[in-house]
């Protein structure tokens, strides 16, 4: 359970930053959800509910998801419903449940780095980028190697309607994923990410680089590539082995998909 | 840490522990449809609103509702009756322990969406559990409260 002895609830996301410098072991409240699992005694918590980060707006290239907006707000927004073909939404919507959702944040999630995170492979499909305090934007790619405890102030998402599709596989409905996977496809070729192996999602190079040379025809023979440059681990959701297993077989389905999109 | 906290329309001011969870505090206010099932986010037995959205008071902290506008099952005690009757007429009623906060779940439900369609209303109550009944029961009465709501 989540347990603090003293919480700071700064009012500007300037306040907010001095107060992660200054307190560097203080735990970050975005949604708080997953924060409160572990069983330590924090002798202070920063709380970033009052910075005015709940928001999703639409521009003309971009949608921009205030960090402190919750997943349930990007299941609801209209305009994500459409969205290349409504990845998001798709992206959070068997995160537990409307309870959860309407309480976990896209910036908590994003942070978090999670290697189990639904969000984190749709939103490196869609070449999402973030918003940083210190370091300004960067793409989701970079920060998910990002070191500095910086603040993420908001996720953006560029508004190119391209082929992409994700996919997460759970034991049963409301757990947390064993695998999950996004793909992509655009003038560059595939892209294929691969999550919750169990680490953070990351490119397949090798193996998308094989059917963007050679065709979806080479497909069995790029999927032998996975288990070369991703490493599989066991735990208690799945083992090593199974995952890399599944891992091929969604890379395949994956890559079809986008192949379709019509 | 002293705060000013709103529930079901009425402002009273309470003493917490900094880190203390809206389970916690609703409970100690008296508020005993709130309960404790899991205490890690899966159950949703503690569903409570907030501003009108379902969320789950176990990992809801308690400074944080200050401003907002607290619902628990004893604010909507009209509809809840209602819906009560229907889940009873309907069988989905065994033990009954998680039904405080499935009733939570379908009247935000029915607020919400008051022409959910079965799959919505399964979606929307997927963060309830119920160890009992199998959900089939449930099904009938919420679409039964539905029905109701909309003649």
């Amino acid at each position: 359970m989540l347990m603090f002895m003293q919480v700071q609830q700064p009012k500007t996301v300037e306040e907010a930053h001095a107060l992660m410098v200054k307190q560097k072991m203080a735990p970050i409240l975005a949604g708080g959800c997953w924060t409160r699992l572990g069983n330590r005694k924090w002798p202070m918590v920063i709380d970033l509910s009052e910075l005015g980060l709940r928001y999703i707006e639409e521009e003309d290239t971009e949608y921009r998801i205030g960090a402190m907006a919750t997943q349930r707000d990007v299941e609801v927004y209209e305009p994500f419903k459409t969205f290349c073909r409504g990845v998001l939404p798709k992206a959070v919507k068997d995160i537990l449940g409307v309870q959860f959702r309407s309480m976990a944040t896209m910036g908590g999630s994003v942070a978090a780095k999670f290697g189990f995170s639904d969000i984190i492979p749709a939103l490196l499909a869609l070449r999402a980028e973030v918003r940083l305090f210190e370091a300004g934007r960067m793409p989701i790619e970079q920060y998910l190697t990002y070191g500095t405890r910086d603040l993420l102030l908001e996720i953006i998402v560029p508004k190119q309607e391209v082929p992409v599709a994700i996919e997460a596989l759970r034991k049963s409905t409301s757990d947390f994923p064993y695998l999950t996977g996004s793909a992509r496809l655009d003038d560059q070729g595939y892209s294929v990410y691969i999550g919750c192996r169990p680490g953070k999602p990351a490119l397949a190079t090798k193996a998308c680089q094989m059917i963007n040379e050679n065709g979806l025809g080479a497909l069995d023979e790029a999927v032998t590539l996975i288990q070369e440059e991703l490493s599989f681990q066991s735990n208690s959701h799945a083992g090593a082995e199974y995952r890399l297993e599944m891992a091929k077989n969604m890379f395949k389905r994956l890559v079809k998909e986008v192949a379709q999109w019509k | 840490m002293e705060i000013m906290l709103q529930v079901n329309g009425v402002k009273r001011k309470v003493l917490i522990e900094t880190d203390e969870m809206l389970l916690e505090t609703l409970r100690n206010l008296g508020f005993y449809s709130v309960r404790c099932g899991c205490d890690t986010t899966n159950c949703g037995l503690c569903t409570v609103w907030v501003d009108g959205d379902p969320m789950l008071s176990c990992a809801y902290p308690t400074f944080r509702a200050v401003g907002h506008e607290i619902t628990t099952l004893e604010g909507v005690a009209e509809e809840a009756a209602h819906l009560a009757d229907c889940l009873a007429e309907e069988g989905a009623d065994q033990c009954g322990y998680c039904t405080t906060g499935m009733m939570m779940s379908a009247i935000a439900l029915s607020r919400k969406y008051p022409n959910a369609t079965d799959e919505e209303i399964k979606a929307y109550l997927n963060n309830n559990l119920c160890r009992c009944t199998g959900y089939e029961s449930h099904m009938r009465g919420i679409r039964k409260f539905l029905g109701g709501k909309t003649l």
